[in-house]
């Protein structure tokens, strides 16, 4: 017996825009809170509790912050953002994702470590005229 | 119980066991495979969920998901808890959706659109899970995995729509 089931049906049409909807939608939501805004803070969350806030304008140098995770990670706190220097997981996916700028987050999940890098004008969530 | 129903249900379990091994294998190799340049981190292109789609096409339910068990504890032998949890979470709603998807009668999609809709389930169920360890800060990845979902669903079925008239032509899967 040979079962033959056909590569494209008209049905996946639909499951294909559906997935580029969703997608799309997810992107839209995404860039609208991106600005260009000097970050100001960035908040270090381990396994989801907030555990340190660094304010970003007093970081004239750039420095390297230890953060004691699942196991340590290393961040370094520049007036630009905040970046994943140095963690022990097996991916290295915090370290690939490069500078955390404004409005965005990025985490170690092995390590059960977050960054979210705020700026000031964010705090507003919208300003009239 | 007669001799020919042991034997049918004999066969299906060892075409789990070897669909189960076809999935770890092919992970190894996945794990040869390195990063795409231009993708994003995390971005696997799921060759496991191979193993997976012939699965639902030639076993019953439990043992699709018990193939799907495997590839997560692999995972975690190989990866640690942390992938464990998002594999096995990623892999349970593929298989279902999966399963549905091809087993409703009169099925109106074909290949692709099942093994896309397998790859979405299986990126948005691990962005919730990762959501669970890390909190908000998952949502960032939520588009472009879901967006990644086309390529590796496309990709993975393709291989699916090819091997499966070979791998019934067995008489393991017969």
């Amino acid at each position: 017996m040979k079962k033959i089931r056909p590569y494209f049906k008209k049905a996946d049409i639909f499951v294909i825009l559906l997935v580029i909807l969703v997608s799309a939608t997810g992107f839209f939501a995404l860039f609208s809170g991106f600005t260009k805004a000097t970050p100001t803070v960035a908040e270090i969350r381990v396994n989801t509790v907030l555990v340190k806030t660094i304010d970003l304008k007093k970081a004239d140098t750039p420095y390297t912050l230890t953060v004691e995770g699942n196991f340590p990670v290393e961040l370094e706190i520049s007036k630009e953002g905040v970046r994943f220097i140095n963690s022990e997981c097996p991916d290295k996916l915090c370290i690939h994702s490069g500078l955390i700028t404004s409005n965005r987050t990025c985490a170690c999940l092995p390590a059960g470590v977050s960054v979210e890098v705020k700026s000031e004008d964010s705090s507003v969530d919208a300003v009239a005229g | 119980m007669s001799k020919v129903l042991v034997n049918k249900k004999l066969y299906t379990l060892a075409r789990a066991a070897l669909l189960s091994a076809v999935a770890v294998v092919l992970s190894i190799f996945e794990s040869f495979i390195p990063d795409l340049p231009f993708a994003l981190p995390g971005m696997k292109l799921g060759l496991g969920n191979i193993a997976v789609l012939l699965a639902v096409e030639t076993c019953p339910l439990g043992l699709v998901l018990y193939v799907a068990a495997v590839r997560a504890l692999f995972a975690l032998v190989t990866r640690g808890a942390t992938a464990f949890f998002m594999s096995f979470a990623g892999a349970i709603a593929s298989s279902l959706l999966m399963y549905f998807l091809a087993r409703i009668k009169n099925t109106p999609f074909g290949c692709i659109g099942i093994g896309i809709a397998g790859a979405f389930a299986h990126n948005t169920a691990q962005i919730f899970t990762a959501y669970f360890i890390i909190g908000n800060a998952v949502w960032g990845y939520f588009p472009v995995v879901t967006l990644f979902a086309l390529v590796s669903g496309s990709l993975t079925s393709l291989v699916h729509f090819f091997a499966l008239p070979k791998v019934t032509s067995v008489p393991l899967f017969q």
